[in-house]
């Protein structure tokens, strides 16, 4: 009877798992679901993601590798000494911005909430997203010239995007920021962008100003190829109604925080690798022999605890510690040093260049003094204002103001924004740099990043062959 | 083994006592000894009816009207049918099965088939074999016995994990491994990477520490014997889970005692040591460019001897001196200590193995170990005269604790090896009274600090669980239905100091708790049929159900306030990572089996998955397999020719399939984190508060199908001059298509990659295993076994379109391990030398260069060598005499290349030995640049040559890693029978024996046999690993 009732049982239980297995397999199958990670998220994730990156990234690889060519920072260790620095820069160093810090990140998150917002009515996320949209792929095209975006971001349905003219990139920037200007002003939107928005905390009135400012900046990137006309739109733009920054509390600030795995990049850079020091150029050159009370925010002191001096591009000196040359200093080294992606000082600087441009004189000299001024008072020493301007060096009178005096301060208070400041010198010429000492380009200062890795095995039959010292349309006129 | 095995073939025979007529009894002798033969079946032919014989060799059995013969069946003797003819007594002599026709060898889903019908390549290993390897994980233990089996260890930390693979990989991006099977059960021997989930587990393998491959919580001690499983056709029942073939563990059993309690103990005790160190320079100080730095990495600086004071990296002036450094008082001696117990006992019907164990290693670095406790019981009974059961459970606990390794803030060889001459490392304390740590550099740990304050420690539960009904209904039906479960929890914990490098210097602690559980189900229905005398046939039809659950908890917190305090209460910022991975498959299969006169052998099964990780259009796949196996030597009428009385030829096709990993098919979004490859970066929430989500850089793929394997084999076995002589010889051709992979594309797109079925790699290649007896003379006996392979493989295409040349598998941006299109799997891509058409190294000879003399780099990066070996060779020579037993297994690998991460760190620091000579001008080999002239430019090779060129050539940091290694050798003694019946036990043996002692290799400075990425599948680099050992062992063996 025992054995009768264990074979009837095990004949049951077999049956069972038969039915498990094939009467209702699918239902048993159907677990492939992530529960891991959401397959669609609110705008507001995105935006956070979006702008995140671009700060990141901003103030990451991208200001370390045009900062140092632009001679901000010099190596004094590792990679950051022996490679770029020397001016030996790969196309393995451009992959990761490349990839994970733009197109896979801020902007495929921006160009995911510019398609979503759209289609459920929130024009506000979609203006916003267009500006980011725009700063990035300005910023792609002042370092790269040449870069995917009409055929971009449609993810698997276009695997191998082709490259629009710089030129073109920058009708684009323009085009969108002017369709983000109309998207903001919007009356009604479902979502609107609120403390997800690390940068304006949801004022799209801040946002707007930033879109006008974008303008300016993107007007002024041609004024080697448009001349005088990119001068007059600046100009007219600043002059008509439409609002861009008015004070320094407009400034478009991604903001970091003093709080492990949320710090500032140039920060975490320093606190991980210390591999790059302030250059001689901005101590040593320009601000020392000026007592210029921006040093000791700028740069720490060596060793010594008093002495503030910059490292030569192209040192062999190993100086991890910064005890010979000055590491980064306070005001954009701390954990919750924010990274500054448009400021009112950048918008007088360009205000005095393009007037000094067009000819007016006058105006130049106001907006360089506003300028000088504008940057003092962000990093709250407003008070030593006044002693370093009545420098003739500094402030050499209306008359006697020349394109050098406004290109230099604008380098000065552009300090840590190297992919602009490479930009301004790239089409300016100013301030005149030395190439660094053991460079392995024959003494030329490289004018354009290399295309990633990736882009070369895997959009080969895109991407641009060129090489670092072929300058961009920007400079030269022609699209390569 | 032979004792599972006859067991096996009793329990088929379903052996039972039936009311009988007559008895008869006897007793079964050696024919060759003339002992007693104890445990030999003996069956009424053609029924269940039998016996085994008891420790004098005799047997009572009552014997049916209907009994005609009785048949006497004993493992490595041949089998003997003898009609009984009325007689009530028949002793019995059994002869050697010289040519082992019997064999019996366990095959896929566990199914034991005689091993002349097979008509595939498998090869069965011993349990003394693993034993005898000392190695504390059994996976290390195959190394150089299996032909075309690859074992690569991480390294020789304790615990480190173990990569496998079989006849080459088959997948692009899956683990390659082959399935491990224990007992019928399959379980997971996966190696789960430590660290930050967000970071990747490709990261996380290049920086965490070494983890184990969880076959190390097997005990060895515990294993009967193995059978390798090498190709698909052989594994095919196992469909998707063993195309890459399977490993069938058969643990111990008791109940051939014939009653008796045999309790076996062993106790061994070893050392281990560093099997080699690299040599440093001591002539020149800490410095760059000849000048004196006490704060730099390099040792670039003025010769040490005339220096005179200087001020040392602590800030003391001291006369500048070259410390010995002697990088044995950083190391050492490891000790392992193994302890097993085991009790077998009871009879052919109830019996039971137990077995408790306990290993204990401590590491050549401090501060690390390795433990295993585990705890064995099979049990068997008869339950009912059809119905058998059979229960197997063990409970390991395994864990111990770890070094940081690879390219980490806190490896302590970051700081050890490369140390300058004119820093005390040993002399200087690692740490000052306000707790601040001492080093001759920044942002790398003091080796001293790093292994006292960054712990890491792992600790596992895991719980085997095996149930079978065997129901035997009538003599050609067999019902078995078998559940298996492999249970663990993984809990780790990663510290590290206020004031290490690795956390940035503010502190960090993480947790991480890993639970993995696994169901499988099989029922498996046999039917048996005679047609006629010569043919015959039996089908059998099974099912499976496979479930798979795996989570993982990761709580980091970073920022620690109170010093030494260790709890996540402790820190100011916390990151958590939740993940759930769940899969389940349901499969049929079949094999349908015939054989004509026993000479001629076919066999074909089919197996249908669905499996969970496809979409429901996709997820039914179905593959086959067929073999024949012929023994020429029985149907030409050979088995009296004395050259080659045996000999058998094999084919066989097979097609295996391969579903998706979990999660594939959809696109999903996760927390943001950006960051570059220099900095840490940002993990969301943001201070802990902010969320950010982004879509997932690889987007899913609904449409993703199944990737395949298909392959021919072709064997041939002879065995020559009543066995003294054996050949075994596989050719095999295995090409894998459709395959699943992350198709790295533009970022322009949006997103990096998608999961896509594409591409094809094919492994061609042969296996020879050779065994002799040269020397058999009264006592003596000299045995050779030697195992040779060569697989070669080819990436024939990566996608349809053609368009990608290469995907990474592992390693930094440069070098990587890639796949690539023309090239063997895993090939090293990074900068090489320029080149002309020639080959000729390119020098630059422009005077004005500031590399004048040196040769140029290659702007653009290239494959610069590949890991895999050409050829493998174990070859293991055995001397016996009387109880005395000499055995020694030589390992050899030919070709295969290994990235020398540290080599290259050493020669870039200035501490290899090799840039001692940095002042004598030298003309390198090469062309000059100009004119294309030999190389005739004379320069010291010094600073600008090992920092701004070699350290930047990937490829003249790639090195061959042939070698030839005395991976073990032994020296046993069994007391004779005679002596230990005189003492209370019933065997004793004690043993001495030497593991790695003596390695010959052209790769430098180190043993090539590590791996940075550990048991993964992106092999072919080294970074600062820890080296590997040597070790000796003692061992005493004992049974009452």
């Amino acid at each position: 009877m025992l054995i009768m009732k264990i074979l009837y049982k095990l004949t049951v239980f077999a049956l069972m798992v038969s039915m498990i297995g094939l009467t209702s397999c699918d239902k048993f199958l159907d677990v492939n679901t992530d529960p891991n990670n959401p397959t669609e998220v609110p705008l507001s994730l995105l935006l956070t993601s979006s702008q995140s990156y671009l700060g990141y990234t901003m103030g990451g690889d991208v200001n370390r590798y045009s900062g140092t060519f632009v001679q901000h920072f010099a190596g004094v260790q590792g990679q950051a000494q022996e490679e770029y620095d020397i001016y030996n820069f790969g196309d393995d160093e451009t992959n990761n911005f490349w990839r994970f810090g733009m197109y896979a990140g801020a902007l495929g998150d921006a160009s995911l909430i510019m398609n979503e917002a759209g289609a459920n009515g929130s024009p506000h996320y979609a203006g916003v997203a267009k500006i980011i949209m725009a700063y990035g792929i300005g910023v792609m095209a002042d370092l790269f010239g040449r870069v995917p975006y009409s055929e971009a971001f449609q993810f698997s349905d276009n695997i191998t995007p082709s490259y629009d003219n710089q030129e073109d990139i920058y009708n684009t920037v323009q085009g969108l920021l002017d369709e983000a200007i109309v998207d903001l002003g919007q009356t009604t939107s479902v979502f609107s962008p609120g403390a997800d928005d690390l940068v304006y905390g949801g004022n799209l009135a801040a946002w707007t100003k930033f879109a006008n400012f974008l303008k300016l900046r993107y007007w002024n990137h041609t004024s080697v190829q448009n001349g005088a006309a990119s001068a007059t739109a600046i100009l007219n733009h600043i002059d008509g109604n439409s609002a861009s920054f008015e004070s320094i509390g407009d400034d478009a600030d991604h903001p970091f925080f003093n709080v492990p795995n949320s710090g500032n990049p140039h920060f975490q850079f320093e606190q991980q690798r210390g591999q790059m020091a302030v250059s001689d150029v901005v101590l040593d050159e320009l601000m020392n022999p000026l007592n210029d009370p921006r040093v000791p925010l700028y740069a720490n002191p060596i060793a010594d605890g008093v002495t503030y001096t910059g490292a030569p591009n192209g040192t062999t000196v190993q100086d991890q510690p910064h005890l010979v040359f000055s590491g980064l200093g306070s005001y954009y080294g701390s954990s919750a040093s924010p990274v500054p992606l448009g400021t009112f000082y950048e918008q007088k600087f360009i205000e005095a260049e393009a007037a000094m441009r067009a000819g007016q004189q006058d105006r130049a000299y106001a907006a360089y003094i506003d300028g000088i001024k504008a940057n003092f008072d962000k990093l709250g020493i407003d008070t030593s204002y006044t002693d370093y301007v009545a420098q003739t060096e500094v402030d050499p009178g209306q008359a006697g103001l020349t394109m050098e005096h406004i290109m230099t301060q604008k380098y000065i208070a552009m300090f840590t924004q190297g992919a602009e400041s490479w930009t301004d010198w790239r089409r300016t010429g100013i301030p005149a740099l030395t190439p660094a000492d053991n460079n392995i380009t024959g003494g030329v200062i490289p004018v354009r990043f290399p295309y990633p890795e990736s882009e070369i095995q895997l959009n080969a039959s895109n991407v641009p062959a060129t090489t670092i010292l072929d300058p961009t349309w920007f400079q030269d006129g022609t699209e390569d | 083994m032979k004792k599972i095995i006859l067991l096996v073939l009793v329990s088929f025979l379903g052996l039972h006592l039936l009311h009988a007529q007559s008895v008869v009894s006897g007793t079964v002798t050696d024919d060759e000894t003339g002992n007693a033969l104890e445990g030999v079946a003996v069956v009424v032919k053609g029924t269940t009816i039998g016996i085994l014989t008891d420790d004098e060799g005799k047997y009572r059995l009552q014997v049916p009207a209907t009994g005609e013969e009785l048949e006497f069946n004993f493992v490595g003797k041949l089998k003997q049918t003898i009609a009984i003819n009325g007689r009530s007594v028949i002793d019995v002599k059994l002869a050697e099965d010289v040519f082992q026709v019997d064999e019996v060898v366990v095959t896929a889903i566990g199914i034991e088939r005689g091993k002349k019908s097979l008509g595939y390549s498998v090869q069965e290993l011993g349990g003394d074999e693993i034993v005898g390897a000392q190695e504390v994980n059994m996976m290390s233990a195959l190394s150089g016995k299996v032909a075309g089996l690859t074992v690569t260890s991480s390294n020789g930390m304790p615990g480190a994990g173990t990569y496998i693979t079989l006849r080459g990989s088959t997948s692009f991006l899956d683990n390659n491994q082959p399935l491990i099977v224990i007992d019928g059960v399959p379980i997971d021997n996966s190696t789960n990477y430590t660290g930050d989930p967000n970071n990747g587990a490709r990261n996380n393998n290049l920086q965490g520490v070494t983890n184990s491959n969880r076959g190390i919580d097997i005990n060895p001690n515990d294993i009967e014997d193995i059978t390798v499983l090498k190709g698909p056709a052989a594994a095919a029942l196992y469909g998707s889970r063993a195309a890459n073939g399977a490993i069938m563990i058969t643990t111990k059993r008791g109940g051939a005692q014939g009653g008796k309690m045999e309790v076996g103990f062993k106790t061994s005790l070893g050392f281990n040591q560093v099997n080699r160190l690299p040599e440093v320079q001591k002539t020149y100080a800490q410095g760059s460019r000849e000048t004196y730095n006490n704060r730099t990495s390099l040792s670039w600086g003025p010769k040490i001897e005339g220096l005179g004071e200087v001020i040392n990296p602590i800030g003391e002036t001291v006369t500048a001196q070259a410390y010995e450094n002697d990088f044995n008082n950083f190391f050492e001696t490891g000790m392992t200590t193994d302890n097993s117990l085991s009790l077998r006992g009871g009879n052919i019907d109830n019996n039971f193995y137990a077995s408790i164990g306990h290993t204990h290693q401590t590491g050549v670095i401090p501060n690390t170990d390795f433990s295993r406790l585990s705890v064995r019981l099979n049990a068997e009974s008869k339950v009912a005269s059809k119905l058998r059961t059979r229960i197997s459970a063990n409970y390991t606990n395994s864990g111990g604790q770890r070094i940081q390794q690879g390219s980490n803030l806190s490896n302590p060889l970051f700081t050890l090896w490369p140390a300058p001459a004119t820093w005390d490392l040993y002399g200087i304390p690692y740490e000052n009274a306000d707790g601040t740590m001492n080093n001759y550099r920044n942002f790398f740990d003091n080796p001293r600090w790093a292994v006292e304050k960054n712990p890491f420690t792992d600790d596992v539960d895991r719980i085997l669980g095996n149930f079978q009904l065997i129901y035997d209904p009538t003599s050609w039906l067999n019902v078995t239905y078998r559940i298996g479960t492999d249970f663990y929890a993984d809990r780790r914990k990663q510290i590290q100091a206020i004031g290490s490098w690795e956390a940035n210097t503010i502190g960090r602690v993480y947790e991480e708790q890993l639970t993995s559980t696994e169901v499988n189900s099989d029922l498996i229905v046999t039917a048996s049929h005679d047609f006629g005398d010569d043919i015959s046939t039996s089908l059998t039809v099974g099912q499976n159900i496979n479930i798979q659950n795996f989570q993982r908890l990761f709580v980091q917190g970073d920022g620690l306030t109170i010093p030494g305090f260790y709890n996540l209460a402790n820190a100011t910022s916390i990151i958590t990572t939740d993940y759930v991975g769940r899969s389940r498959g349901v499969s049929g299969y079949f094999d349908a089996r015939a054989s004509y006169k026993n000479y001629l052998f076919l066999s074909v099964t089919g197996r249908n998955d669905w499996t969970s990780t496809l979409s429901a259009e996709n997820r039914s796949f179905f593959y086959h397999s067929e073999s024949l196996g012929f023994v020429f030597t029985d149907a030409f009428d050979m088995s009296q020719n004395n050259i080659l009385p045996y000999g058998k030829l094999r084919l066989s096709y097979a097609r295996t399939g391969n579903g998706a990993p979990v999660y594939a098919t959809q696109s999903v979004y996760v927390p943001s984190t950006p960051g570059d490859g220099w900095t840490n970066g940002l993990l969301f929430p943001l201070t802990g508060t902010i969320p950010g989500f982004t879509l997932s850089s690889t987007v899913g793929n609904p449409n993703l199908t199944p990737e395949f394997t298909s392959a021919v084999e072709v064997g041939l076995e002879l065995k020559f001059l009543s066995n003294r002589l054996g050949l075994d010889f596989s050719y095999y051709q295995q090409t894998s298509t459709d395959q699943i992979f992350s198709q790295q594309f533009s970022a322009a797109s949006g997103a990096v990659a998608r999961l896509v079925n594409a591409g094809e790699i094919t492994n061609n290649g042969f296996e020879i295993t050779l065994y002799a007896t040269p020397v058999k003379s009264g006592d003596f006996r000299w045995d050779i076994l030697a195992n040779f392979s060569r697989n070669v493989s080819n990436v024939v295409s990566i996608d349809d379109e053609d368009a990608i040349s290469q995907l990474s598998v592992g390693g930094f941006t440069a070098p990587q391990v890639v796949i690539a299109k023309g090239q063997p799997y895993g090939a090293i891509f990074g900068s090489g030398y320029l080149r002309n058409d020639n080959g000729d190294i390119i020098i630059d000879d422009d005077v004005n260069s500031p590399f004048y003399g040196l040769p140029i780099i290659d702007p653009v990066n290239k494959i610069i060598g590949n890991s895999q070996p050409d050829f493998m060779l174990g070859i293991r020579n055995t001397f016996s005499y009387k109880g005395l037993t000499l055995s020694a297994l030589l390992d050899i690998r030919e070709g295969g290349e290994l990235y020398g991460g540290t080599t290259r760190l050493l020669r870039l620091y200035g501490a290899a030995k090799e840039t001692e000579d940095r002042e004598t001008p030298q003309v390198l080999p090469g062309v000059k640049q100009s004119d294309g002239g030999v190389n005739d430019i004379a320069v010291p090779l010094g600073q600008t040559y090992y920092q701004n060129i070699i350290s930047n050539l990937d490829e003249a940091n790639v090195f061959e890693t042939s070698w030839v290694r005395l991976r073990e050798i032994s020296l046993t003694y069994s007391l004779p029978a005679n002596v230990v019946s005189k003492t209370p036990f019933q065997g004793l043996s004690i043993s001495a024996a030497g593991r790695n002692l003596w390695l010959s290799t052209n790769f430098p400075n180190f043993d090539p046999e590590v791996s940075l990425t550990g048991a993964n599948f992106g092999q072919g680099l080294e970074y600062m690993s820890p080296p590997n050992t040597k070790g000796y062992t003692f061992t005493v063996n004992l049974t009452f």
